[in-house]
């Protein structure tokens, strides 16, 4: 016995980690708790680097598109070459200014329209693997920031925050195959649970042969999940089948909101308005 | 001990990569499994217990960075260190193809891996189509970045390992 353990010991360490965490993921699909410990400390860790990294990264593309324009231009004299790079790259930073500009005064209107209290955030990264979708952002609970807040840009709902820490949070996008938004048809009205698929198409399930749906319907959140605010726009019916369903339609949904290119959102401080508490009252006694 | 603080270190820069440039470098939402490729590297010159811990450790440095259950990319990747480490010493041969086939192999044993996870913890999840949308292209994508990673670093990498020494030097003889 004891050399059976001793010969194939790698093979039961490695059984006895595979367990384990099986039971730590059953464990968190039971009940999904604070971040612990060590995962706060390499969130906290990671997320300079990330924050670092990432703005490199996006000056070297400013500045990549700023010389791009003058690729052509290598035999002109170096006087007017370097003064055009650097109007170019001051034209680049600009626009790059008026956009970013005109997102945020439309993620304001967006905030006075809905009235909600909100939390400005900034895209830093993205998830580490291609089989989740999440965004990391520079929001966290210094800012007010808390779990399942929602989070959103003009054009419709990005997701919810997945984990908050101190200056960093985790959005789950509503692309991720572990997400799910209750939502209706702004058209028919008819209801639907929003999944993610882990791709650019979500699909929304649970929708009856019978219902009315046709490509180009708005979907919006029905806030029956306590998640998303009532009305909010999540996507935009890409393809709805009958064919081969048995009771349900496959209906396909692009997200309103463009998640592969997200820069600016905005973290609703969003309380869904509370449930009616059920009397459980005694039932009356029976008098003679 | 004083192979685990350059360990860490080279998952750290991993993840880093993989959280701010991966996107970049993504094709239809897959991109390059950066820790996935450290792992594998680390795991590949040594033994099968050391490729377990390396494993383990990647895989929960991406766990922490990522949007799925904790736990997962752990078991994952420490499935992955501990075949690569028990293979290492017989198969593979750093910035030879053979690496090309053990990234392929290995990571396409982990998306498998993680298509069944999930399909257990979250319902309606195909693991078919799963394993073919995502496991087949990231191993695929895995193994070109892989090969290519390891060819730039071989030196460096067969520096760390005696025996890859000893084969290089056979075969420079033969």
């Amino acid at each position: 016995m004891f050399r059976y353990i001793a010969k194939n010991k790698g093979i039961i360490i490695l059984a006895l980690v595979v367990l384990s965490c099986f039971l730590w993921m059953t464990s968190q699909v039971r009940e999904p708790g604070k971040p612990s410990l060590l995962e706060r400390g390499v969130g906290a860790t990671a997320y300079p680097f990330v924050k670092g990294v990432s703005s490199i990264s996006s000056s070297a593309s400013g500045v990549w598109d700023g010389y791009f324009n003058l690729v052509g231009l290598v035999k002109e004299n170096q006087r007017i070459k370097d003064y055009n790079s650097r109007l170019t790259q001051e034209n680049t930073r600009l626009r790059e200014e008026l956009a970013k500009n005109t997102r945020v005064e439309k993620l304001i209107a967006f905030r006075e329209e809905t009235g909600y209290s909100v939390v400005p955030a900034k895209a830093v990264g993205r998830d580490a693997s291609s089989w989740f979708k999440s965004v990391w952002v520079d929001s966290g609970t210094s800012d007010g920031v808390a779990k399942n807040m929602p989070a959103a840009t003009a054009l419709g709902i990005v997701g919810r925050v997945l984990r908050a820490y101190s200056g960093t949070s985790r959005i789950l996008l509503i692309t991720d195959p572990d997400s799910a938004v209750s939502c209706v048809l702004e058209r028919s009205r008819d209801a639907g649970i929003l999944a993610g698929q882990g791709t650019d198409l979500c699909r929304l399930q649970y929708v009856a042969t019978h219902a009315d749906v046709k490509a180009g319907d708005v979907v919006l959140a029905s806030g029956l999940d306590g998640v998303y605010p009532k009305g909010m726009p999540v996507g935009v019916v890409v393809k709805a089948s009958k064919a081969g369903a048995g009771y349900f339609q496959e209906v396909l949904v692009r997200p309103s909101a463009d998640l592969e290119r997200l820069e600016e959102m905005l973290i609703i401080k969003y309380e869904p308005p509370e449930m009616p508490r059920e009397e459980h009252a005694a039932p009356p006694r029976r008098t003679p | 001990m004083n192979y685990k603080v350059p360990s860490i270190l080279v998952f750290m820069a991993a993840a880093v990569l993989e959280v701010s440039l991966g996107g970049m470098a993504s094709i239809y939402g897959i991109k390059p499994g950066l820790i996935l490729i450290s792992v594998y590297a680390l795991s590949v010159t040594g033994t099968e217990g050391k490729g377990l811990m390396y494993g383990a450790l990647g895989g929960f440095i991406e766990d922490c960075l990522s949007g799925g259950f904790n736990g997962l990319f752990l078991s994952g990747y420490a499935i992955v260190g501990f075949l690569a480490g028990k293979a290492g010493k017989r198969l593979f041969n750093i910035g030879e193809s053979a690496n090309f086939i053990g990234i392929f192999v290995l990571s396409l044993v982990q998306g498998v891996y993680t298509a069944l996870m999930m399909s257990a913890f979250i319902g309606g999840y195909d693991v078919v189509n799963a394993s073919l949308r995502f496991a087949l292209p990231q191993a695929f994508y895995n193994a070109m970045a892989g090969a290519l990673i390891l060819w730039l670093f071989k030196e460096q990498i067969a520096r760390r390992t005696p025996w890859l020494k000893v084969i290089r030097q056979l075969r420079v003889r033969l």
